[in-house]
């Protein structure tokens, strides 16, 4: 209870205190209560060795869906979980996790990452690439591009994802790893690195991974500023990029986590092919524009939303399609701390002068989310681009919010069509905020990072070591989509 | 005081019990005035800044402080030189700084960091500055400190206590 009821002393005042403490906690969660959810459905669940997840990639892998799932480092009380399929104490890595039966999700394989608590270790990122995509990747191999910690990129050859084999190791005295991307297609990487020398602990280092067995470095990249030798003031440091492949020729970068976000957009072709050299006017060269955010929020997520046709604008003459990007902000401080961190819309028809046109965050009240504990606030979206919800559907994690799902078809007025806010375990861990300089903790759902697959399952994973949780849509709401 | 304020004091608040169990003792006890906020609305509420007069520190400085909450790595703390450069606010004073020498090491009570000197010019005023960055947890406390280019001393003993005994 936190409110200084013993003071009170008449039975009307303590009767009043009780009932508003009562109605402040209300929402809070406790084990044993179900999951909230509106027009989504719980499949399936796994506990993911009780560790705290950052990214997942779901792979069609044969007639088998695969997912992959980075971990942050353990904690203090467990820095070193046990793996039951071992019995071995690891630290946390990846976890490999046979979906194809989504009620009945098989914990195949735990990947041991770097030793460190949260952010400090593990194997937080994932993607993955078939070798039949990779323009010199042997054709029937699956690739697993991770992070290992914060010091190194590791390539691993998951086709039996129960035991994986090392192929390739991109190391260099990194400071700092984080949400890198890599190109089926193409082999491009764009590996999110802290480069000896760089004024940041997060920039891009591109890579040519087509052949994953010999990886070949391209270029460093990041704002002016960041580069080795500069001074002055430090450009906010990059989260992660998305590319839109060789066609779009339009690579999008985020920069900041919650506070002062960039977008830049960055012509693809001039970035692979220009001169490599770390000079501003060489970093400069490739960008076509920046879109600078309020300095209270920062950008985890930038997922292009190109060529989407506005129903709103069916019968104008000019600008019925626009190309948008969604942005997504992270929430980094419990209890809301901070400034509300959230989702944006901007408008990028016009590439040299983006512009935001619409915005989408929880109802707050709804859910009591800032007595809740732990962060409250946009995370991570979806970035998988298939047909089932591409351009329709947005899948956004909220932490103690779970996860929400956007109808994006009018990106100019984004509506939430459903939710699902897990519930919490034994194994979730609480979230402190130092009251009086003593830690004042509760427990909470914190829905950190989402994708779907190909058969429109949703997979959302928790910071707070509750496991992965394999959600639908209803089907009154998918028919709703047109599905 | 302006709401802004109030949620900058709230938050320094929070850290500074750990910095006043401290036993350092401040080197010098210049005169510290508290004065507004000296910079306009950026990414995190205004903290507390003051000034000293040229009849207490020999020539006029500014000093800020304020706490940025989950800046910092949680289980490593400040590492070096580019978390002092990037958050101590010495940018809000001039965005083209230049460091002077490496930073060094820095410490008031339990909070631990690094402190860097730098220079610039100011309205075509060459100027010194000191960046400070302290942590507790995944919190940290930025300070800086602005005075005229040709005053060099140590600083540390007025951040000192300046964190020791907010008013």
């Amino acid at each position: 209870m936190s409110l200084p009821c013993t003071k009170w002393t008449s039975v009307l005042s303590i009767a009043a205190c009780v009932l508003l403490s009562n109605a402040v906690h209300a929402k809070e969660q406790a084990i044993g209560d179900p999951p909230e959810a509106k027009n989504m459905e719980l499949v399936g669940w796994n506990d993911l060795q009780q560790r705290s997840a950052y990214q997942p990639t779901v792979f069609h892998q044969g007639n088998r869906w695969i997912a992959y799932i980075g971990h942050h480092g353990g904690t203090e009380a467990v820095p070193r979980p046990v793996n039951p399929l071992t019995g071995q104490a690891e630290f946390n890595g990846t976890s490999i996790v046979d979906v194809t039966d989504p009620k009945k999700p098989i914990y195949l394989y735990h990947l041991p990452g770097q030793e460190g608590l949260g952010e400090s270790g593990a194997a937080q990122m994932t993607r993955v690439c078939s070798g039949a995509q990779l323009p010199k990747g042997d054709k029937s191999t699956i690739y697993l591009l991770r992070t290992f910690g914060n010091i190194a990129h590791e390539i691993w050859n998951v086709t039996d994802p129960a035991a994986p084999k090392l192929v390739s190791r991109i190391e260099g005295q990194l400071k700092d790893t984080h949400k890198s991307w890599w190109e089926c297609d193409t082999g491009i990487a764009y590996l999110v690195s802290g480069a000896p020398g760089w004024r940041t602990r997060r920039m891009t280092q591109v890579y040519d991974l087509s052949d994953p067995a010999h990886p070949v470095k391209i270029r460093d990249f990041g704002l002016p500023g960041q580069q080795p030798g500069s001074s002055g003031s430090v450009p906010t440091e990059l989260h992660g990029p998305i590319s839109a492949g060789p066609d779009s020729n339009r690579v999008y970068f985020g920069y900041g986590t919650n506070k002062g976000g960039i977008i830049q957009i960055v012509d693809r072709k001039k970035l692979l092919e220009g001169p490599g050299e770390p000079t501003p006017e060489n970093l400069k060269a490739p960008e076509i524009s920046q879109l600078a955010l309020s300095p209270l929020i920062g950008a985890h997520t930038v997922l292009p939303l190109l060529k989407m046709p506005i129903p709103e604008f069916k019968n104008d003459k000019d600008g019925q399609t626009r190309d948008m990007v969604m942005i997504v902000d992270e929430s980094l401080v419990n209890e809301c701390a901070e400034a509300r961190q959230m989702v944006w819309f901007a408008d990028i028809t016009v590439e040299t002068r983006p512009m935001v046109v619409s915005n989408f965050t929880v109802d707050e009240a709804s859910g009591d989310f800032c007595q809740r504990g732990g962060r409250f606030g946009s995370h991570s979206s979806n970035e998988a681009a298939f047909a089932i919800f591409n351009k329709k559907v947005v899948f956004v994690t909220f932490f103690n919010a779970g996860v929400r799902a956007i109808d994006i078809r009018d990106p100019f007025r984004p509506k939430e069509i459903g939710y699902f806010i897990p519930a919490i375990t034994q194994a979730t861990t609480p979230r402190c905020v130092k009251i009086n300089g003593a830690d004042r903790c509760k427990t909470a759902i914190q829905s950190n990072n989402v994708e779907i697959d190909d058969r429109g399952y949703v997979y959302v994973v928790d910071r707070a070591n509750t496991g992965v949780h394999i959600l639908k849509l209803s089907d009154e709401t998918l028919k709703s989509i047109g599905q | 005081m302006r709401p802004v304020k109030l949620v900058g004091a709230m938050f320094l608040a929070m850290l500074l019990p750990a910095a006043s169990m401290s036993h350092q003792e401040p080197v010098e006890a210049h005169t510290w005035t508290a004065i507004d906020w000296p910079f306009p609305r950026d990414g995190w509420p205004a903290g507390r800044a003051f000034r000293c007069a040229p009849s207490s520190c020999d020539a006029p400085a500014i000093l800020t402080l304020r706490v940025k909450l989950g800046m910092c790595n949680c289980d490593t703390g400040v590492r070096d030189d580019l978390e002092v450069d990037g958050l101590s606010d010495v940018d809000l004073v001039s965005s083209t700084f230049v460091p002077l020498a490496p930073g060094t090491l820095f410490q008031v009570g339990a909070l631990r960091g690094r402190m860097r000197e730098y220079e610039a010019v100011v309205d075509g005023t060459k100027k010194r500055l000191v960046g400070v960055v302290l942590s507790r947890g995944c919190d940290v406390v930025a300070a800086s400190l602005v005075t005229s280019d040709r005053h060099r001393r140590d600083w540390a003993g007025d951040f000192t206590r300046l964190l020791q005994n907010l008013p």
